[in-house]
């Protein structure tokens, strides 16, 4: 696959030739999507700005969870199957004005609302290394169409681990920036004090060329914060094999675990076989103790965040103000209709966790507990940022669940050391999924995240860390 | 222990309808659900932690100035409407 410096090369070099090429592009997009059904729709005849900039006449995908003017834009759901939208997110705005050729909107998990890529209402993303296996989720289709060198690039959003799960599964890179970094505006809302948008690619250095375009302040979203002095591509000059990083011990002790099954004693054993070779190649990492009672409460207080959050996010979708208008007697039953239609069963499940944990007599013993579980564990992610560069963990569990499977994660602390990118979110901070290139029957990813508004630090590891991957195939 | 009931009143609130066999398996999965969620109420003092509801250093907050900016046309209000009239949007009659 050609980096997206090569492909700009080339632009610069010849526009003509790539006019053509982004047709070829188009036609491969079209030939995978008939087996992987990464994309909801393909833009035939794409339209693109000739600019200078690093991004220029490079194809790109965004996940259709963005609102794009004039092109389908249904965030996987049937409720918003028809949805045009007449503006354009402002990252999408500005993907167009640095010449980006967007050739298709890509499939998620419906609404975001999901990590297995399989309830989009157009159908399951097969997983780009294995087809039997889920793709993760809910960037599904845009990992899958970064995987599959479909394009350099596809644009995403994260709300729980939305990119960086799905990269890992793909082994791609998955990147999400601090919260803020990236203007929200035009991105349908899930969990608003959680959701980020993220960017897939296959390196490191292509993740910091995209969003040192897509950043900044952005009057139409109030959270986006001021990043003019940050460079992200410029970050990649200072990697260093200096930075001091930590892991968390509990999660590399087996009696923790109800079951320890095979695959997960060789993905631990993978990660510390990591641990051991980067210390020989200078690192400094530590391991650190957190409470278990905290550890095993991260994906609950993200479950009932989100939920709750949710259910307000999406209360306009009743099929008057957005979505397709039902049948009714009423006002109330119309809504009720395209609601009890227009969602799959997944969505109400979390709608109704959200319910319950907004009802009046358990507002304080979950809603709002969960939000003081999230405080205590930014805090103690805070803190250990002041003596830490960077957080570095293996990604998921050592297994991907089949398609066909029904899959139920029943030890629950197996189920924090699967959701542990989740922190991400709590605090806000840059988390990036990267290949290792260890062998194993699954991709082997490890995550790196940093401090609030570190993502330059965490940049300049993460691209060490690529080299030292790339330089020693199955290294472990 | 949950009932289909419960189930059907949380959806109720949502103004969603579950099918038998939604609420049934909802109702099934409803105790461990509930059980995962105790597990936030398992760390001790938590309710002397302040809530977070935000990432709490979001940049500062300016407000747009106060200039008129072009609004719709209205080809593109009636495009994504289901049922039009006249160049009008119809709605459904609120008044019983």
């Amino acid at each position: 696959m050609k980096t997206i410096e090569e492909y700009n090369k080339e632009y610069i070099k010849n526009k003509t030739k790539t006019l053509t090429e982004t047709y070829e592009t188009i036609l491969d997009a079209k030939q995978k999507d008939q087996y992987y059904n990464m994309f909801v729709s393909i833009i035939e005849d794409p339209v693109f700005e000739e600019v200078d900039s690093k991004i220029a006449g490079v194809p790109c995908a965004v996940k259709d969870n963005f609102s794009t003017k004039d092109l389908l834009s249904t965030g996987s759901s049937n409720i918003l199957k028809d949805y045009v939208p007449v503006f354009d997110a402002t990252v999408v705005k500005k993907l167009k004005e640095a010449g980006s050729i967007i050739i298709g909107k890509t499939v998620l998990d419906e609404l975001g609302m999901g990590g297995t890529g399989t309830t989009g209402h157009t159908g399951v993303v097969k997983n780009a290394l294995n087809s039997k296996l889920i793709s993760g989720g809910s960037s599904a289709g845009s990992a899958v169409a970064v995987a599959l060198d479909v394009v350099p690039f596809a644009i995403g959003s994260d709300t729980g681990d939305s990119v960086r799960k799905p990269a890992a599964y793909n082994n791609i890179v998955g990147y999400k920036p601090s919260y803020g970094l990236i203007s929200r505006y035009g991105l349908f809302p899930f969990a608003c004090s959680l959701d980020t948008v993220g960017v897939l690619t296959k390196k490191v250095k292509d993740a910091a060329i995209v969003t040192d375009i897509i950043k900044g302040k952005d009057s139409f979203d109030m959270t986006s914060v001021d990043s003019k002095n940050m460079f992200l591509e410029k970050s990649l000059e200072n990697s260093s094999n200096n930075k001091k990083l930590f892991y968390i011990k509990e999660f590399f002790d087996l009696s923790n675990y109800k079951e320890t099954p095979e695959y997960l004693i060789k993905f631990l054993t993978n990660f510390n076989s990591l641990i051991n070779d980067l210390r020989l190649k200078g690192y400094k990492i530590e391991e650190v103790s957190i409470d278990k009672k905290i550890l095993n409460a991260i994906n609950p207080t993200y479950m009932i965040i989100s939920s709750s959050e949710a259910t307000s996010n999406y209360s306009n979708l009743n099929g008057i103000i957005f979505g397709p208008r039902a049948q009714g007697d009423n006002v109330e039953s119309i809504m009720k209709n395209a609601r009890t239609q227009g969602f799959c069963s997944l969505i109400k499940r979390r709608f109704i966790i959200g319910s319950y944990a907004l009802e009046r007599e358990n507002q304080e013993k979950y809603f709002l507990n969960a939000k003081r579980v999230r405080r205590l564990i930014t805090n103690i992610f805070n803190d250990l940022f002041k003596t830490y560069d960077g957080f570095i963990m293996p990604v998921g569990t050592g297994y991907i669940p089949e398609i066909e499977e029904d899959f139920k994660q029943e030890d629950e602390f197996l189920n924090a050391l699967d959701n542990i990118l989740q922190i991400g979110n709590f605090g806000g901070y840059p988390s990036i999924t990267i290949p290792t290139n260890i062998a194993s029957i699954i991709p082997f990813c490890i995550n790196i995240t940093s401090g609030y508004l570190k993502d330059e630090t965490m940049f300049s590891i993460a691209t060490d860390l690529e080299k030292i991957f790339k330089g020693s195939d199955d290294n472990v | 222990m949950f009932t289909n009931e419960d189930i059907k009143s949380y959806a109720n609130k949502l103004l969603i309808d579950l099918s038998e066999e939604e609420t049934q398996k909802l109702t099934s999965e409803f105790d461990y659900i509930k059980k995962s969620a105790d597990l936030i109420n398992e760390i001790p003092n938590i309710n002397e932690v302040a809530p977070m509801h935000m990432i709490s250093y979001v940049g500062d907050i300016v407000l747009r100035s106060d200039e008129e900016q072009p609004s719709l046309t209205k080809k593109e209000i009636l495009k994504n409407c289901d049922s039009i009239k006249e160049e009008s949007v119809c709605v459904p009659k609120v008044v019983e």
